[in-house]
């Protein structure tokens, strides 16, 4: 009798599971003969719009910034779909792009209308392979968040002609 | 018979490949390419929208060929640049994104783009 409940509740519960959110990790995948891998990815994020800029906000113009992720395989025959002896490395995800965009420019509070592509380079079968994360947005800077000194201000937006 | 000869030698391990290539999937030998991952776009209330407002058209592609190579740029970055010219009082809005595929002669070449539609408005 309870695995019947157990059941029936099953049932009832599959439909809101299959609308629950889900990431999609972009990140380099393990392989069978892995001797090293410290690899980060992007996975989501909610980026802000024009509307969701605090009050008071001083656009900076485009920023942008990327990180990757590398992979070395080796093949262990003369194979295309060969085994692999494969060391993977890097750190693509949002937080180290953040992290340099803020580096070059001291003031930035935020980042809004975020465009995120991946940047996929292979060569030779994939036994090099590097999938970079990179980011174009517009920053933002608060009236309190001044550089600090001897930091280099951002550039004013550059308008094209 | 010594030109059938002499391109067979060529032919031969240029085909094997083609062929290795071909069942292993596309792009392996060399692979550059830029795809979209992740946007989110303005809409009408984050700029000052009018009826006026200019629609725009745009797109950006990546191309594959003889199933070895495979290059170009579908970004969002891409295929959003170059649509405005005043940045600091112009943004583009409301969006939409496509991705539209063309293939010729079983896949040897194909080409894969983002097409996007959207409205240019006032900051």
């Amino acid at each position: 009798m309870i695995f019947l409940w157990g059941l029936a509740a099953c049932l009832v519960a599959r439909p809101a599971a299959a609308q629950t959110y889900m990431a999609h990790p972009r990140i380099i995948s393990l392989k069978t003969l892995t001797v090293f891998y410290h690899v980060t990815g992007p996975l989501s994020t909610l980026p802000m719009t024009r509307r969701d800029l605090p009050p008071g906000a001083v656009d900076l113009g485009e920023v942008g910034g990327r990180s990757c992720q590398r992979e070395v395989n080796i093949p262990t025959s003369a194979s295309l779909q060969a085994t692999t002896i494969t060391a993977a490395e890097g750190n693509g995800s949002y937080g180290k792009i953040l992290a340099k965009i803020r580096k070059k420019h001291p003031d930035l509070a935020g980042i809004y209308d975020v465009k995120t592509d991946i940047h996929n380079f292979s060569v030779f079968f994939g036994v090099y392979t590097s999938a970079c994360t990179q980011i174009l947005a517009r920053g933002y800077a608060l009236p309190g968040s001044a550089p600090k000194p001897g930091a280099p201000a951002s550039p004013a937006p550059a308008a094209k002609k | 018979m010594k030109f059938v000869r002499r391109w067979g030698l060529v032919a031969a391990p240029a085909l094997l490949v083609l062929g290795a290539a071909f069942l292993n999937g596309c792009g392996e030998f060399y692979t550059n390419t830029i795809d979209p991952y992740s946007y989110r776009a303005e809409t009408p209330a984050d700029v000052q929208a009018a009826p006026s407002d200019p629609t725009v058209h745009s797109r950006a592609c990546e191309y594959y060929l003889f199933y070895l190579f495979n290059w170009g740029d579908a970004g969002y970055a891409k295929v959003m640049s170059g649509l405005v010219k005043d940045e600091a009082h112009y943004m583009i809005y409301d969006p939409k994104f496509d991705q539209t595929y063309q293939s010729w002669l079983l896949g040897l070449y194909i080409r894969e783009c983002t097409v996007m539609t959207a409205r240019v408005g006032h900051i």
